[in-house]
Formats: C-alpha cells, sequence, structure tokens
C-alpha cells in the first residue's frame, strides 16, 4: 500500500517538475519599442535623366526637368529629396529599367523611392520615360512615356507625378489645381489666378476697384467674387475660360463671401438684404433659391462640407464672432468655437474630417484646425505676424494662407499639420485671400 | 466515472488509496504553486513581458556626438534664446550634470567641438551642411582676438533677439553676414535643429536609463548588457525609420505593429521575419520593415550574451514619439 502511495507522490511531483521545466525551457520573446521615425516623410532618390544624344542642349534639358520634377514633389510635403551628391550611381551609365539599375546602391543611401527618368531629344520635340521604383523590392511602381515640346516640360512633370501621388496615397494629386487671389500690387485690389506652385499668374479682373474672396466652383469653369466696382460689395461669377457671358448680382445692402456648392452650380453667400448680413443659397445666375439662417446677428463666410450637406460660418449672434456649422436639411445649428473673442474664414477640408480657420489671439491671427465636433483644436501658425484666411488644397493635405511675417502680407503655403510653411508667389505689394480650385 | 464509484465503494482499503492518491497531487499543487511563487523567474507569464525600458536610446558613437554638436552650434536661426544664453555660462564650468531637460544637457558639449582641431571629422556624416557652417567659422577667429567659443555665443544671440543688452561686443559685420546666410538656409538649418534636438534627447536619456540600471544593481551583468544592447538596436532602428506623417493620417494616430526579429551573433537578422501584429496600414508596416532592413547589419550581439542567436525580438512600432 504504501509503496502505492510514494509512488503516486512520486508522479504527482515529476509531472510539476516537467511542468515547470517546459515552461522555462519555452523561448522568451522581448520587446523592443520603436517609436521615434528619424524622418517624418519618404526619401526619395530623383537622379539627373538619362539623356540621348549626349550633347549639352539635351543635358540641359534633362537637368532642369530633373529638377523641376524634385520641386514638384517636394511641394506636396510627402517627400524627403535625398540629396544628389550621395548618389552612388548615374543614370547616365546604369540605365533606367529596373533591369539595368542596382537597387543596393540606392537602400544604401536610404531612398524608399526612385525615380528613373530617360529623356530623347529630336529637334523641338522630347520623349521622357519616367519610372517609379521601390528600391527595396524593385518594384515598378509607376512607368510612363511622354511626348511633347520643350515648353511642356512642366506639363509632363505634373502629369507624372500625379500618377506617383496615386500611386501612392490612393488619391488624385493636385497638380492640375490652381489659385485664384487677390493682390494690389499693381495699385488696386485685384483678382489673379496661377498654378498651384506659384508659377503661371494670370490677371482675372481689371477694373481698378476692389475686388475680394474669390471661390472657385466644383467644376473649376467660374469663379465668384465681392467686388465694389459699382460702389457697393455685389457678386460678380466669371466664366474662366472666358467663353459664356459672367453674370452680375446685386441685392439691397451688401453681397459678399461666395463660396460655391461642391458639387452643384450654386454658391451660398452672405446678403444683408434683410437688414443684417444673413447667409443665402443662390443658383449660378444669382437667383436666391433659399435663406439658410434667421438670426439677429451678422453671418457670413459660408464653406461647404465636402458632401455639400452642411454648411460652417461666422456668426456674431452669441456677442463676438465665432464659428457655427448648419445643416442644410435638419436646419440645425451647432457652435464650435468658444476660444477668443474672433475665429473667422472657416474652411472645411476636402476630407471632410478637418476646419480650418483663422483666429486672433493676443492681437495676432493664426490658423487652426479643428475636427468638425470642434474638438481637437491645433494651432498651426505662431509667432509669425498675421495668418489668415486659410483655404485647403483639394486633396486635403496642404494648407495655402496669407501671412505677413515677412512684413507684407503674403500667400503662404504648409501642410494640414503646420509643417514646412513656406512662401507661395513672390509678386510686389500684398497678396491674399487664396482660394484652391479642385 | 461508473466504475470509479464501484472501485471506490467496493473496498476499504482501496479507499485510502484513492484518498492518498488526491493528497499527493494536492501536495504536488502546492508545490508548484510553490515553486512559482518563490522563482518568479521561471514564469513565463513575466518574461513575456517587456524587461526593455521604455525610452527611445541612442548609443552615442564619437562620430556622433561630433555631428550633433556641430549642428547645434550653427544653425542659431530659430531657437530659444534662453537656453544659448544659458550655455555661454555653463560653459565654463566642468562639465554639468545632465539635467532633465535635454536642451540643457547638449550645451556644454555643443561648445567643445568648437575647437579647430576636431571639427573636420564631423563634415564627413552630414553631407548638406558644410557650405553654410564652414563661411561662418572661418571668420570668426580671425577678426576676434579672444578665445573661439566666445564670439561664437554672442553671435548667436542677437540673431534671435536683438533687443538683449548683455553682450556689448558684438561686431557687427559677423552678425550681418551670418543673418544673410541665415536667410537663405533657414529651412535646412530648422530641419538639422529639430533633428538634433531629437538625438540629443535620445542621449539624454540613454545616459539616464544607463544610471538607472545601474541603480537596480541586481542582475546587473546580463540585464544592463541586453538592454544597452536593446537600447543600440531602438536608436539604430528608429534613425533608419522613415515615416510620413501624411501618409499615416497625422501625428496622432494609434498605428501600432508589432514585428519579430531574429538577430545573430555577427548583428545580422535572420531573414525570416514576420509581423506579430499588423497596424492595418499597409503603408505602415512596410516603413517598419524598411527600416528594419535598413538597420540591417544591427551591431553585433555582446560577447558576453552566449547564445548564437538572440530573439525572437517583438520590435514594436508606434509613432508615439511624433507627438
Amino acid at each position: 500500500m504504501k509503496i502505492k502511495h510514494i509512488s503516486s507522490i512520486i508522479v504527482s511531483v515529476v509531472l510539476v517538475v516537467v511542468c515547470v521545466v517546459s515552461l522555462h525551457a519555452q523561448r522568451v520573446i522581448d520587446y523592443i519599442d520603436i517609436s521615434n521615425p528619424f524622418l517624418r516623410k519618404i526619401p526619395i532618390a530623383i537622379p539627373v535623366f538619362r539623356y540621348t544624344p549626349e550633347t549639352s542642349p539635351s543635358e540641359k534639358i534633362a537637368k532642369e526637368m530633373t529638377q523641376v520634377l524634385s520641386q514638384t514633389l517636394e511641394f506636396t510635403g510627402f517627400f524627403k529629396m535625398l540629396n544628389e551628391k550621395a548618389f552612388l550611381d548615374d543614370l547616365q551609365k546604369t540605365g533606367i529599367t529596373g533591369s539595368s539599375l542596382n537597387f543596393k546602391n540606392w537602400t544604401a543611401i536610404g531612398a524608399e523611392l526612385l525615380v528613373t527618368g530617360g529623356i530623347h531629344v529630336q529637334d523641338k520635340l522630347v520623349v521622357v520615360e519616367l519610372r517609379l521604383f521601390d528600391t527595396f523590392s524593385g518594384r515598378l511602381l509607376v512607368g510612363k512615356k511622354y511626348k511633347g515640346w520643350h515648353n511642356d516640360i512642366r506639363k509632363i512633370v505634373r502629369r507624372f507625378c500625379n500618377e506617383v501621388i496615386e500611386c501612392l496615397t490612393g488619391n488624385k494629386g493636385f497638380f492640375d489645381s490652381q489659385l485664384v487671389f487677390v493682390s494690389n500690387h499693381s495699385g488696386h485690389k485685384e483678382i489673379y489666378t496661377c498654378d498651384f506652385d506659384g508659377y503661371n499668374i494670370k490677371q482675372v479682373t481689371s477694373n481698378r476697384s476692389i475686388n475680394l474672396t474669390p471661390s472657385w466652383s466644383h467644376d473649376k469653369q467660374w469663379i465668384a467674387y465681392t467686388s465694389y466696382a459699382r460702389n457697393k460689395p455685389d457678386l460678380y461669377i466669371r466664366h474662366m475660360p472666358g467663353k459664356k457671358r459672367g453674370f452680375f448680382v446685386s441685392f439691397k445692402g451688401h453681397s459678399i463671401t461666395p463660396a460655391w456648392h461642391p458639387k452643384r452650380m450654386e454658391f451660398a453667400a452672405a446678403l444683408s438684404r434683410p437688414g443684417n448680413s444673413e447667409i443665402y443659397l443662390l443658383t449660378r445666375t444669382g437667383k436666391i433659391i433659399k435663406r439658410l439662417t434667421y438670426d439677429w446677428g451678422i453671418d457670413v463666410s459660408p464653406t461647404w462640407s465636402p458632401d455639400g450637406k452642411k454648411i460652417a460660418f461666422v456668426s456674431n449672434r452669441s456677442g463676438n464672432a465665432h464659428i457655427y456649422i448648419y445643416g442644410i436639411d435638419s436646419g440645425k445649428i451647432k457652435r464650435l468655437t468658444y476660444e477668443g473673442k474672433y475665429n473667422v474664414t472657416p474652411a472645411w477640408s476636402p476630407k471632410g474630417d478637418r476646419i480650418a480657420y483663422c483666429g486672433r489671439v493676443n492681437d495676432q491671427f493664426e490658423i487652426y484646425v479643428m475636427n468638425v465636433d470642434g474638438s481637437r483644436k491645433m494651432q498651426l501658425t505662431r509667432n509669425s505676424g498675421n495668418n489668415e484666411s486659410p483655404a485647403w488644397s483639394p486633396d486635403g493635405n496642404l494648407l495655402a494662407f496669407s501671412s505677413t511675417r515677412s512684413g507684407k502680407s503674403k500667400i503662404y503655403v504648409m501642410t494640414a499639420y503646420g509643417t514646412d510653411q513656406r512662401q507661395l508667389l513672390s509678386l510686389g505689394g500684398e497678396q491674399f485671400d487664396p482660394n484652391w480650385s479642385k | 466515472m461508473y466504475a470509479a464509484n464501484d472501485y471506490l465503494v467496493r473496498s476499504d482499503i482501496k479507499k485510502t488509496t484513492w484518498a492518498l492518491t488526491l493528497g499527493g497531487s494536492a501536495i504536488g499543487h502546492f508545490l508548484f504553486f510553490v515553486i512559482i511563487f518563490f522563482f518568479p523567474g521561471l514564469d513565463q507569464a513575466h518574461k513575456d513581458l517587456p524587461t526593455v525600458i521604455d525610452i527611445d536610446l541612442v548609443s552615442v558613437t564619437e562620430e556622433e556626438i561630433q555631428t550633433q554638436t556641430y549642428d547645434v552650434s550653427d544653425p542659431v536661426a530659430d531657437k530659444d534664446l534662453s537656453e544659448i544664453k544659458e550655455t555661454s555660462e555653463i560653459n565654463d564650468s566642468p562639465v554639468p550634470e545632465p539635467v532633465e531637460q535635454p536642451n540643457n544637457v547638449y550645451e556644454p558639449k555643443q561648445f567643445k567641438p568648437l575647437a579647430p582641431i576636431e571639427q573636420p571629422k564631423a563634415y564627413k556624416p552630414m553631407k548638406p551642411n558644410p557650405e553654410i557652417i564652414q563661411p561662418e567659422k572661418v571668420p570668426e577667429p580671425a577678426p576676434e582676438p579672444e578665445p573661439v567659443k566666445r564670439p561664437e555665443i554672442k553671435e548667436i544671440k542677437p540673431i534671435e533677439r536683438p533687443s538683449t543688452p548683455e553682450t556689448p561686443k558684438i561686431k557687427r559685420s559677423l552678425k550681418k553676414r551670418t543673418i544673410k546666410k541665415e536667410h537663405i538656409a533657414r529651412n535646412k538649418e530648422k530641419r538639422h535643429l529639430t533633428d538634433t534636438f531629437r538625438q540629443l534627447q535620445q542621449k539624454v536619456r540613454i545616459d539616464e536609463a544607463r544610471k538607472r540600471i545601474r541603480q537596480v544593481g541586481e542582475k546587473k551583468s546580463s540585464v544592463e548588457l541586453m538592454d544597452i544592447y536593446k537600447a543600440e538596436v531602438m536608436s539604430r532602428i528608429n534613425k533608419n525609420w522613415a515615416v510620413s506623417v501624411q501618409m499615416i493620417g497625422g501625428y496622432e494616430t494609434n498605428l501600432s505593429s508589432i514585428l519579430v526579429i531574429n538577430i545573430m551573433r555577427n548583428g545580422y537578422i535572420q531573414p525570416d521575419m514576420w509581423f506579430e501584429k499588423k497596424s492595418g496600414n499597409d503603408y505602415f508596416d512596410e516603413c517598419a520593415i524598411k527600416a528594419v532592413k535598413k538597420s540591417n547589419p544591427l551591431p553585433p550581439l555582446p560577447s558576453a550574451y552566449l547564445r548564437p542567436v538572440y530573439g525572437p525580438v517583438g520590435l514594436k512600432f508606434t509613432p508615439s514619439g511624433l507627438k
């Protein structure tokens, strides 16, 4: 009997030992926290394009095009351009296709993306091949061939950049977009347009009056703006290609701050027809569809949500200028800002999740963004003069705004997180009220 | 069940056997728990927890120190003036103790490399800068009879806060020159400044961590050894990690993924790595893999570590450092 007892005890002890040992024998996993990316952008290498024939004019074109491509991609704020002095390979020697490239020489310098280009110059024509590679997998992400005149270089580059951005983010790039803004360098506040990167400035109005708050329609064909051409602020609707007749919208009192509907040919604007400024919905030709706000206070500066179902606007119904949201269908109004005494010029992000606006702190105007419910407010500019009238890029990644950081008001661009702030264009005089087309 | 019951009921002797077996098993369990209790090291659950210190650390090689310091000394442009002023005072005192705030700590080192002898080395690692700095440095010693350190400091102040009355000896011409240069290269410098700050912060943390580990004392040799190694791995991968803020939806994301790797004796990472957890954002996960690949080979395992392979190690990627 006792043997049985003892044996049962022994068995259980053995079991215990086996359990413990097996536990111990299992491999232990350690963890290391990696939480601080050194670079907050995608490192990309863009070596000088390969050119044929090997003559100095074609080399010049290749270099220029490479530079334009670098600048255009860098503008987005997505990329960190690697210094070409670090490059180990020269496309002129290696070639530009996946099979002829040694990707290790590109990963070694930290590049995660590589753009190779080959340019063939014939008389006044250029044939360009552009490729985007993932340097780690060697995968071809985008490959395109373009043919054009010498002065089409910028166009070609932009088209390729659109492909690159679409490949990486899934959304279209904004390289075909344009900005409209007000400048007084001619002595009058006239309206101008330029490409997204500040090139190709064109004058739109020349009435030697005061023109303000231009706004692009969703199809980029029309702009609406406020003008004092007839001695009081009225609205003007202008066809940008200039082929169609424009419209003049005038009511009793002032008519200001037009904002096009994101999908339809309608716009919201502030009219003081009823006695104080209220927001109305109008057709493209200026007929009133509906009055949107009813309040004793002043309501101005509407901006549409991307689905066209809500507007954000500025009202002083609480005593100070603050930002409110109005549901077109529900008719509900919600106040978003409570801080400070002056929050104006809201701009609803095309992504729909954020609203940028200008607020006054300590007698300085700064740009802020917040969620559409008023939470997560973030100050994007600080200690750099007055920063006003934010406008989103069509992909919602960049913000254009006007700033007096260098003295006179100029147009600046930054990312949606306030980084990479830089001046967009250098014109004389002052520029303000930017608005970005789709 | 039926048979067992029968068995129990039928014989007395066998009943006692049964009881004793139960008792034995009870004792066994008791022993088991006692062992677990007194030797928690054997418990795997505990081991699963990261034995790592939850900090961003950097092993600072000499090269790095040089680049850091050299970085700080020139991009004067937009940094807090207060800090720089402090340093000018600290400067003369011997080696100050690293304080909590990383900003204060880097200062003393900032000035050492200004001595022209060490400098040249520093230029190599950082490519874009030398153009900006060299011209600044060269003119300084020439016009100023004073030790090199001083003028550098004074220059820094006027640029940022012209009103500071403390330093009457400012050389106008020099100041102007530097200001111009800064205007040209402001962006670059800003970037370098922030980078440097980040590096310095990490450095301070590693120092603190080392201290803390030393204080803990206990399993000194092995723990400290591997913790420092892990810290090196962490800094190496952080340094090679590039994530576009815009692609991951801003600074306040909760993405996190765990990539498991094995590190060989010579520091090379075994080619098979896998995700224990994916973040749900393909781009983010891919960046993690690229960061690891770029960091290969890692520093070789410490010689006191006896196994041929260190791992599996889970690399937990979270962009929390962005905030």
